[in-house]
Protein backbone atom coordinates (compact mmCIF):
# COMPACT_ATOMS: atom_id res chain seq x y z
CA UNK A 1 0.00 0.00 0.00
CA UNK A 2 2.66 2.35 0.66
CA UNK A 3 4.06 1.65 -2.55
CA UNK A 4 1.15 3.05 -3.83
CA UNK A 5 1.06 6.46 -1.49
CA UNK A 6 2.36 9.42 -3.72
CA UNK A 7 3.77 12.04 -1.86
CA UNK A 8 3.23 15.25 -3.65
CA UNK A 9 5.78 18.16 -2.77
CA UNK A 10 3.83 20.85 -0.86
CA UNK A 11 4.27 24.77 -2.86
CA UNK A 12 4.94 27.00 -1.00
CA UNK A 13 2.11 29.30 -0.19
CA UNK A 14 3.73 32.70 0.67
CA UNK A 15 2.87 34.56 -2.59
CA UNK A 16 0.05 34.45 -4.75
CA UNK A 17 0.37 33.70 -8.41
CA UNK A 18 -0.40 37.49 -8.83
CA UNK A 19 2.17 38.66 -5.82
CA UNK A 20 4.71 36.44 -7.33
CA UNK A 21 4.04 37.92 -10.68
CA UNK A 22 4.68 41.36 -9.13
CA UNK A 23 7.57 40.38 -7.22
CA UNK A 24 9.26 39.26 -10.65
CA UNK A 25 8.70 42.40 -12.10
CA UNK A 26 10.01 44.61 -8.92
CA UNK A 27 13.29 42.66 -9.65
CA UNK A 28 13.11 43.42 -13.28
CA UNK A 29 12.63 47.12 -12.51
CA UNK A 30 15.70 46.96 -9.41
CA UNK A 31 17.70 45.30 -12.37
CA UNK A 32 17.17 48.32 -14.90
CA UNK A 33 15.21 46.67 -17.23
CA UNK A 34 13.33 49.65 -18.69
CA UNK A 35 10.69 47.58 -20.74
CA UNK A 36 10.00 46.32 -16.93
CA UNK A 37 9.35 49.62 -15.84
CA UNK A 38 6.83 50.44 -18.62
CA UNK A 39 5.07 47.55 -18.07
CA UNK A 40 4.93 48.24 -14.26
CA UNK A 41 3.93 51.82 -15.10
CA UNK A 42 1.24 50.97 -17.63
CA UNK A 43 -0.11 48.66 -15.05
CA UNK A 44 -0.01 51.33 -12.51
CA UNK A 45 -0.84 54.35 -13.99
CA UNK A 46 -4.63 54.76 -14.07
CA UNK A 47 -4.59 53.69 -10.46
CA UNK A 48 -1.84 56.31 -9.27
CA UNK A 49 -3.71 58.96 -11.72
CA UNK A 50 -6.78 58.33 -10.22
CA UNK A 51 -6.13 58.11 -6.96
CA UNK A 52 -3.95 61.31 -7.40
CA UNK A 53 -6.47 63.54 -8.47
CA UNK A 54 -9.03 62.07 -6.12
CA UNK A 55 -6.57 63.25 -3.38
CA UNK A 56 -5.56 66.75 -5.15
CA UNK A 57 -8.59 67.64 -7.29
CA UNK A 58 -6.81 69.16 -9.91
CA UNK A 59 -6.10 66.95 -13.36
CA UNK A 60 -2.40 68.69 -13.71
CA UNK A 61 -1.33 68.13 -10.68
CA UNK A 62 -2.33 64.81 -10.77
CA UNK A 63 -0.17 64.07 -13.14
CA UNK A 64 3.14 65.68 -12.06
CA UNK A 65 2.75 63.51 -9.06
CA UNK A 66 1.58 60.63 -11.03
CA UNK A 67 5.71 61.39 -12.41
CA UNK A 68 6.93 62.10 -8.71
CA UNK A 69 5.32 58.74 -7.42
CA UNK A 70 6.69 56.47 -10.66
CA UNK A 71 10.13 58.34 -9.80
CA UNK A 72 10.14 57.43 -6.45
CA UNK A 73 9.27 53.93 -6.83
CA UNK A 74 11.94 52.88 -8.94
CA UNK A 75 14.49 54.99 -7.30
CA UNK A 76 13.08 52.66 -3.61
CA UNK A 77 12.15 49.72 -5.27
CA UNK A 78 15.24 47.69 -4.06
CA UNK A 79 14.04 48.51 -0.54
CA UNK A 80 11.13 46.55 -1.63
CA UNK A 81 11.15 43.58 0.23
CA UNK A 82 7.09 42.50 -0.35
CA UNK A 83 6.07 42.92 3.04
CA UNK A 84 2.78 44.06 1.64
CA UNK A 85 1.71 43.87 -2.01
CA UNK A 86 3.19 45.90 -5.00
CA UNK A 87 -0.17 47.63 -5.00
CA UNK A 88 -0.34 48.95 -1.22
CA UNK A 89 3.12 50.14 -1.44
CA UNK A 90 2.25 52.17 -4.24
CA UNK A 91 -0.90 53.72 -3.12
CA UNK A 92 1.09 54.24 -0.02
CA UNK A 93 3.93 56.23 -2.06
CA UNK A 94 0.79 57.98 -3.76
CA UNK A 95 -0.89 59.19 -0.60
CA UNK A 96 2.30 60.09 1.22
CA UNK A 97 3.80 62.45 -2.25
CA UNK A 98 0.21 64.23 -2.60
CA UNK A 99 -0.34 64.80 1.55
CA UNK A 100 3.41 66.74 0.97
CA UNK A 101 2.16 68.40 -2.08
CA UNK A 102 -0.41 69.50 -0.63
CA UNK A 103 1.45 70.32 2.98
CA UNK A 104 3.75 72.59 0.35
CA UNK A 105 0.94 74.34 -1.82
CA UNK A 106 -0.67 75.58 1.71
CA UNK A 107 2.59 76.88 2.84
CA UNK A 108 3.33 78.47 -0.40
CA UNK A 109 0.17 79.95 -2.01
CA UNK A 110 -1.91 80.93 1.57
CA UNK A 111 -0.72 84.13 1.37
CA UNK A 112 -1.90 84.02 -2.23
CA UNK A 113 -5.15 82.90 -2.11
CA UNK A 114 -7.91 85.21 -2.87
CA UNK A 115 -11.76 84.78 -1.83
CA UNK A 116 -13.88 83.94 -5.28
CA UNK A 117 -16.47 87.02 -4.17
CA UNK A 118 -13.23 89.24 -4.29
CA UNK A 119 -11.89 87.58 -7.05
CA UNK A 120 -15.07 88.15 -9.27
CA UNK A 121 -15.21 91.76 -8.21
CA UNK A 122 -12.05 92.85 -9.31
CA UNK A 123 -12.10 90.41 -12.58
CA UNK A 124 -16.37 90.04 -13.06
CA UNK A 125 -17.58 86.55 -12.98
CA UNK A 126 -16.48 83.25 -14.05
CA UNK A 127 -17.66 81.86 -17.55
CA UNK A 128 -19.68 79.56 -17.34
CA UNK A 129 -19.06 77.33 -20.00
CA UNK A 130 -20.96 74.69 -19.00
CA UNK A 131 -24.42 76.18 -19.58
CA UNK A 132 -24.31 77.37 -23.10
CA UNK A 133 -23.37 73.81 -25.13
CA UNK A 134 -23.92 71.14 -22.44
CA UNK A 135 -27.74 69.72 -22.72
CA UNK A 136 -29.66 69.09 -19.79
CA UNK A 137 -28.80 65.90 -18.81
CA UNK A 138 -24.96 66.75 -18.81
CA UNK A 139 -25.29 69.63 -16.74
CA UNK A 140 -27.18 67.82 -14.34
CA UNK A 141 -24.63 65.32 -14.27
CA UNK A 142 -21.54 68.14 -14.37
CA UNK A 143 -23.56 69.61 -11.43
CA UNK A 144 -24.08 66.59 -9.38
CA UNK A 145 -20.31 65.71 -9.82
CA UNK A 146 -19.17 69.57 -9.10
CA UNK A 147 -21.23 68.81 -5.42
CA UNK A 148 -19.35 65.68 -4.99
CA UNK A 149 -15.65 66.82 -5.59
CA UNK A 150 -16.88 69.66 -3.79
CA UNK A 151 -17.89 67.70 -0.59
CA UNK A 152 -15.20 65.56 -0.76
CA UNK A 153 -12.53 68.87 -1.32
CA UNK A 154 -13.98 69.87 2.31
CA UNK A 155 -12.89 66.81 4.04
CA UNK A 156 -9.47 66.40 5.49
CA UNK A 157 -7.18 64.93 3.86
CA UNK A 158 -6.97 61.97 6.44
CA UNK A 159 -10.29 61.36 5.92
CA UNK A 160 -10.42 62.00 2.18
CA UNK A 161 -7.69 59.50 1.51
CA UNK A 162 -9.66 56.52 3.40
CA UNK A 163 -13.38 57.68 1.68
CA UNK A 164 -11.45 57.52 -2.12
CA UNK A 165 -9.73 54.35 -1.52
CA UNK A 166 -12.54 52.68 0.15
CA UNK A 167 -15.53 53.83 -2.22
CA UNK A 168 -13.49 54.51 -5.28
CA UNK A 169 -10.38 52.10 -5.58
CA UNK A 170 -12.23 49.49 -3.40
CA UNK A 171 -9.75 48.94 -1.06
CA UNK A 172 -10.42 46.58 2.25
CA UNK A 173 -9.78 47.36 5.42
CA UNK A 174 -6.75 45.96 5.74
CA UNK A 175 -5.20 47.22 2.55
CA UNK A 176 -6.32 50.45 3.16
CA UNK A 177 -4.49 50.13 6.64
CA UNK A 178 -1.25 48.67 5.03
CA UNK A 179 -1.21 51.46 2.80
CA UNK A 180 -1.50 54.44 4.93
CA UNK A 181 0.38 52.57 7.72
CA UNK A 182 -2.33 52.81 10.78
CA UNK A 183 -4.26 50.60 12.38
CA UNK A 184 -7.64 48.89 10.98
CA UNK A 185 -9.35 50.73 13.59
CA UNK A 186 -7.95 54.18 12.94
CA UNK A 187 -9.40 53.11 9.38
CA UNK A 188 -12.85 52.52 10.37
CA UNK A 189 -12.83 55.65 12.65
CA UNK A 190 -11.87 57.56 9.26
CA UNK A 191 -13.91 56.20 7.16
CA UNK A 192 -17.02 57.03 9.70
CA UNK A 193 -16.42 60.41 9.97
CA UNK A 194 -15.78 61.05 6.33
CA UNK A 195 -19.27 59.17 5.52
CA UNK A 196 -21.04 61.35 8.12
CA UNK A 197 -19.49 64.82 6.33
CA UNK A 198 -19.43 63.47 3.37
CA UNK A 199 -23.55 63.19 4.24
CA UNK A 200 -23.80 66.47 5.55
CA UNK A 201 -22.49 67.91 3.01
CA UNK A 202 -24.33 66.55 0.09
CA UNK A 203 -27.63 66.60 2.42
CA UNK A 204 -27.19 70.43 2.66
CA UNK A 205 -26.08 71.08 -0.94
CA UNK B 1 -35.97 24.30 14.13
CA UNK B 2 -34.63 27.77 13.59
CA UNK B 3 -33.42 29.89 16.21
CA UNK B 4 -34.52 33.00 16.03
CA UNK B 5 -32.70 36.03 17.47
CA UNK B 6 -33.91 39.37 17.54
CA UNK B 7 -31.38 42.28 17.89
CA UNK B 8 -31.52 45.93 18.31
CA UNK B 9 -31.10 48.66 16.06
CA UNK B 10 -27.78 49.80 18.69
CA UNK B 11 -26.79 46.28 18.40
CA UNK B 12 -26.04 46.56 14.74
CA UNK B 13 -25.59 50.15 13.94
CA UNK B 14 -21.70 50.41 14.37
CA UNK B 15 -21.69 47.10 11.86
CA UNK B 16 -23.51 48.97 9.20
CA UNK B 17 -20.59 50.60 7.33
CA UNK B 18 -18.77 47.11 8.12
CA UNK B 19 -21.80 45.42 6.25
CA UNK B 20 -21.99 48.12 3.33
CA UNK B 21 -18.04 47.17 2.91
CA UNK B 22 -18.40 44.01 2.55
CA UNK B 23 -15.97 43.75 5.86
CA UNK B 24 -17.93 41.71 8.04
CA UNK B 25 -18.30 38.02 8.50
CA UNK B 26 -20.82 34.85 8.01
CA UNK B 27 -23.07 34.91 11.45
CA UNK B 28 -22.74 38.65 11.41
CA UNK B 29 -24.02 39.06 7.90
CA UNK B 30 -27.19 36.59 8.76
CA UNK B 31 -27.65 38.84 11.69
CA UNK B 32 -27.45 42.09 9.99
CA UNK B 33 -29.64 40.43 7.32
CA UNK B 34 -32.13 39.82 9.57
CA UNK B 35 -32.38 42.68 11.11
CA UNK B 36 -32.77 44.45 7.76
CA UNK B 37 -35.21 42.30 7.25
CA UNK B 38 -37.48 44.01 10.12
CA UNK B 39 -36.09 47.59 10.85
CA UNK B 40 -36.52 50.10 7.89
CA UNK B 41 -34.57 52.57 9.33
CA UNK B 42 -31.21 50.77 9.54
CA UNK B 43 -32.49 49.49 5.91
CA UNK B 44 -32.58 53.41 5.31
CA UNK B 45 -29.11 54.11 6.81
CA UNK B 46 -27.61 51.04 4.64
CA UNK B 47 -29.37 52.39 1.76
CA UNK B 48 -27.78 55.80 2.28
CA UNK B 49 -24.23 54.48 2.92
CA UNK B 50 -24.94 52.48 -0.77
CA UNK B 51 -25.96 55.29 -2.58
CA UNK B 52 -23.18 57.75 -1.11
CA UNK B 53 -21.14 55.21 -2.17
CA UNK B 54 -22.65 55.05 -5.53
CA UNK B 55 -22.46 58.58 -6.11
CA UNK B 56 -19.02 58.84 -5.57
CA UNK B 57 -17.79 56.00 -8.07
CA UNK B 58 -20.14 57.29 -10.78
CA UNK B 59 -18.84 60.62 -10.13
CA UNK B 60 -14.89 59.00 -10.59
CA UNK B 61 -15.61 56.73 -13.51
CA UNK B 62 -17.26 60.14 -15.60
CA UNK B 63 -14.11 61.78 -15.04
CA UNK B 64 -12.10 61.75 -18.36
CA UNK B 65 -8.88 60.79 -18.21
CA UNK B 66 -6.08 63.33 -19.41
CA UNK B 67 -3.90 62.71 -22.33
CA UNK B 68 -0.76 63.01 -20.47
CA UNK B 69 -1.56 59.74 -18.34
CA UNK B 70 -1.14 57.63 -21.47
CA UNK B 71 2.52 59.23 -22.02
CA UNK B 72 3.30 59.19 -18.36
CA UNK B 73 5.77 56.06 -18.91
CA UNK B 74 7.96 57.96 -21.66
CA UNK B 75 7.95 61.14 -19.66
CA UNK B 76 8.93 58.98 -16.16
CA UNK B 77 11.83 56.94 -18.17
CA UNK B 78 13.16 59.98 -19.90
CA UNK B 79 13.41 61.67 -16.40
CA UNK B 80 14.67 58.30 -14.88
CA UNK B 81 17.44 58.85 -17.41
CA UNK B 82 18.04 62.18 -17.08
CA UNK B 83 18.87 61.40 -13.08
CA UNK B 84 20.56 58.69 -13.58
CA UNK B 85 22.99 60.83 -15.74
CA UNK B 86 23.90 62.93 -12.82
CA UNK B 87 25.46 59.94 -11.09
CA UNK B 88 28.37 60.55 -8.63
CA UNK B 89 30.69 60.98 -11.62
CA UNK B 90 29.13 63.79 -12.75
CA UNK B 91 28.65 64.96 -9.51
CA UNK B 92 32.40 64.85 -9.15
CA UNK B 93 33.18 66.39 -12.46
CA UNK B 94 30.61 69.47 -11.56
CA UNK B 95 32.86 69.63 -8.61
CA UNK B 96 35.71 69.67 -9.91
CA UNK B 97 35.12 72.83 -12.26
CA UNK B 98 35.78 74.66 -9.41
CA UNK B 99 39.29 73.80 -8.29
CA UNK B 100 40.09 75.65 -5.14
CA UNK B 101 37.90 73.57 -3.07
CA UNK B 102 40.14 70.67 -4.35
CA UNK B 103 43.19 72.80 -3.13
CA UNK B 104 41.53 73.72 0.10
CA UNK B 105 40.65 69.55 0.86
CA UNK B 106 43.71 68.03 -0.34
CA UNK B 107 45.71 71.47 1.69
CA UNK B 108 43.46 70.18 4.83
CA UNK B 109 44.28 66.59 4.59
CA UNK B 110 48.11 67.66 4.23
CA UNK B 111 48.54 69.63 7.07
CA UNK B 112 46.68 66.59 9.49
CA UNK B 113 49.14 64.43 8.01
CA UNK B 114 52.56 66.73 8.92
CA UNK B 115 50.76 67.65 12.38
CA UNK B 116 50.43 63.86 13.06
CA UNK B 117 53.62 63.08 11.93
CA UNK B 118 55.80 65.09 14.01
CA UNK B 119 53.67 65.19 17.20
CA UNK B 120 54.56 61.59 17.26
CA UNK B 121 58.02 62.38 16.13
CA UNK B 122 58.07 64.32 19.77
CA UNK B 123 56.21 62.14 21.79
CA UNK B 124 58.25 58.92 20.71
CA UNK B 125 61.61 60.35 20.75
CA UNK B 126 61.57 64.01 22.91
CA UNK B 127 62.36 64.07 26.65
CA UNK B 128 59.90 62.66 29.18
CA UNK B 129 58.67 65.56 31.43
CA UNK B 130 59.83 65.30 35.38
CA UNK B 131 57.12 66.38 37.55
CA UNK B 132 58.01 68.78 40.39
CA UNK B 133 56.60 66.51 43.18
CA UNK B 134 58.67 63.90 41.65
CA UNK B 135 61.17 61.93 43.84
CA UNK B 136 64.26 62.74 40.60
CA UNK B 137 62.86 66.31 41.31
CA UNK B 138 63.80 66.02 44.80
CA UNK B 139 66.84 64.96 44.25
CA UNK B 140 67.67 67.52 41.67
CA UNK B 141 66.77 69.67 44.07
CA UNK B 142 69.01 68.71 46.63
CA UNK B 143 71.59 67.73 44.34
CA UNK B 144 71.71 71.38 43.05
CA UNK B 145 71.13 73.64 46.12
CA UNK B 146 70.00 76.62 44.94
CA UNK B 147 67.59 78.97 45.34
CA UNK B 148 66.08 79.60 49.19
CA UNK B 149 65.89 77.99 52.62
CA UNK B 150 63.12 79.44 54.47
CA UNK B 151 63.06 77.96 58.43
CA UNK B 152 60.20 78.83 61.04
CA UNK B 153 61.33 77.78 64.33
CA UNK B 154 61.37 79.20 67.87
CA UNK B 155 64.78 80.08 69.49
CA UNK B 156 65.44 77.47 72.59
CA UNK B 157 65.69 80.35 75.41
CA UNK B 158 65.73 83.42 73.46
CA UNK B 159 68.50 85.70 71.28
CA UNK B 160 67.02 88.95 71.92
CA UNK B 161 65.50 89.27 75.07
CA UNK B 162 64.92 93.03 74.59
CA UNK B 163 63.27 92.51 71.45
CA UNK B 164 61.21 89.58 71.84
CA UNK B 165 59.78 87.17 74.51
CA UNK B 166 61.68 83.69 75.15
CA UNK B 167 59.40 82.61 73.32
CA UNK B 168 58.56 84.06 69.76
CA UNK B 169 58.98 82.48 66.85
CA UNK B 170 61.15 83.51 64.02
CA UNK B 171 61.42 83.06 60.02
CA UNK B 172 64.71 83.07 58.74
CA UNK B 173 65.79 82.81 55.64
CA UNK B 174 68.91 81.17 54.71
CA UNK B 175 71.33 80.62 51.18
CA UNK B 176 70.79 77.11 50.14
CA UNK B 177 74.67 76.85 48.83
CA UNK B 178 75.70 77.54 45.27
CA UNK B 179 78.20 80.08 44.08
CA UNK B 180 76.35 83.05 45.94
CA UNK B 181 75.80 80.44 49.45
CA UNK B 182 77.32 82.28 52.84
CA UNK B 183 79.98 80.72 54.18
CA UNK B 184 78.03 78.93 56.46
CA UNK B 185 76.10 77.16 53.56
CA UNK B 186 79.53 76.36 52.24
CA UNK B 187 80.72 74.96 55.35
CA UNK B 188 77.66 72.60 55.13
CA UNK B 189 78.88 71.24 51.56
CA UNK B 190 82.09 70.31 52.85
CA UNK B 191 83.43 67.88 54.61
CA UNK B 192 83.91 68.48 58.31
CA UNK B 193 87.61 67.47 59.97
CA UNK B 194 86.12 64.77 61.83
CA UNK B 195 85.68 62.48 59.04
CA UNK B 196 82.01 62.97 59.26
CA UNK B 197 80.04 62.50 55.79
CA UNK B 198 79.16 66.18 53.82
CA UNK B 199 75.59 66.99 53.18
CA UNK B 200 77.23 66.23 49.42
CA UNK B 201 77.92 62.65 50.73
CA UNK B 202 75.05 62.19 52.21
CA UNK B 203 72.66 63.58 48.83
CA UNK B 204 74.74 61.38 47.05
CA UNK B 205 74.02 58.49 49.01
CA UNK B 206 70.32 59.12 48.49
CA UNK B 207 70.37 59.32 45.26
CA UNK B 208 72.05 55.98 44.94
CA UNK B 209 69.13 54.60 47.32
CA UNK B 210 66.24 55.87 45.57
CA UNK B 211 67.65 55.56 41.70
CA UNK B 212 67.19 51.61 40.60
CA UNK B 213 68.69 51.36 37.07
CA UNK B 214 68.49 55.20 36.60
CA UNK B 215 65.23 55.58 37.35
CA UNK B 216 63.73 57.16 40.18
CA UNK B 217 61.33 54.76 42.48
CA UNK B 218 58.67 56.03 44.53
CA UNK B 219 58.17 55.51 48.24
CA UNK B 220 55.24 52.97 47.86
CA UNK B 221 57.31 50.76 45.83
CA UNK B 222 60.38 50.51 47.84
CA UNK B 223 61.15 47.44 50.31
CA UNK B 224 60.68 48.74 54.32
CA UNK B 225 64.45 48.72 55.36
CA UNK B 226 64.79 50.43 52.06
CA UNK B 227 62.33 53.23 53.10
CA UNK B 228 63.49 53.48 56.29
CA UNK B 229 67.21 54.21 55.02
CA UNK B 230 66.34 56.77 52.39
CA UNK B 231 64.09 58.32 55.38
CA UNK B 232 66.91 58.48 57.46
CA UNK B 233 69.15 60.12 54.83
CA UNK B 234 66.61 63.06 54.27
CA UNK B 235 66.30 63.78 57.89
CA UNK B 236 70.46 63.77 58.19
CA UNK B 237 70.47 65.93 55.19
CA UNK B 238 67.97 68.26 56.95
CA UNK B 239 69.77 68.52 59.90
CA UNK B 240 72.70 69.41 58.59
CA UNK B 241 70.99 72.15 56.70
CA UNK B 242 69.23 73.35 59.88
CA UNK B 243 72.50 72.93 62.21
CA UNK B 244 73.81 76.58 62.23
CA UNK B 245 72.19 79.44 60.31
CA UNK B 246 74.11 82.53 59.98
CA UNK B 247 72.39 85.23 62.13
CA UNK B 248 71.10 83.40 64.76
CA UNK B 249 74.55 82.56 65.84
CA UNK B 250 74.80 79.65 68.49
CA UNK B 251 70.94 79.81 69.23
CA UNK B 252 69.18 76.72 68.77
CA UNK B 253 65.93 76.56 67.14
CA UNK B 254 63.00 74.37 67.81
CA UNK B 255 62.01 74.37 63.70
CA UNK B 256 58.52 73.65 62.71
CA UNK B 257 58.50 74.31 59.07
CA UNK B 258 61.71 74.11 56.27
CA UNK B 259 60.75 75.97 52.95
CA UNK B 260 63.17 75.42 49.99
CA UNK B 261 62.10 78.06 47.47
CA UNK B 262 63.72 77.30 43.72
CA UNK B 263 62.44 79.61 41.61
CA UNK B 264 60.03 82.75 41.70
CA UNK B 265 57.76 84.26 38.78
CA UNK B 266 56.06 86.92 38.30
CA UNK B 267 52.51 87.28 36.05
CA UNK B 268 51.31 90.16 35.22
CA UNK B 269 47.81 91.07 36.36
CA UNK B 270 45.15 91.63 33.82
CA UNK B 271 43.72 95.35 33.83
Amino acid sequence: MSEDLLVKPLRALTWSDAASADWALVQQCAAGDEAACARLMSDHQRMVYQLAFHLLGDAQEALDLSQEVFLRVFRTLPSFRGQSTLRTWIYRIVVNQASNRLRWWRRRHRAQQVPLEEHAATHGDLPDQRSAAMPDRLLQQREVADRVWGALGQLPFDQRTVIVLREIDGLSYEEIAESLGVAVGTVKSRLARARGTLRAALGAA
Amino acid sequence: MSLVIHTTCDQVHDQIADFVDGELRGPDVLRMLEHLDTCTACAEEVKTVRQMGDALRTVAASEPLPRGVDGLSSAVISRARAEADQSWLAFVARACEDWHWAYVGAGAVAATFVSTLLLSVILAFGPAPARDDSLSALITNLGSSAGWLFLYGTPVGGYDAAASTAESPVLLQVDNGGPAASGVMRALAERTSDGAPSEADLVGALAAEIRREGQAGSFQSMRPADRQRVEALLEQITRFRLNDVGGVGTTMLNVHEVRLVTSTSVSAKGL
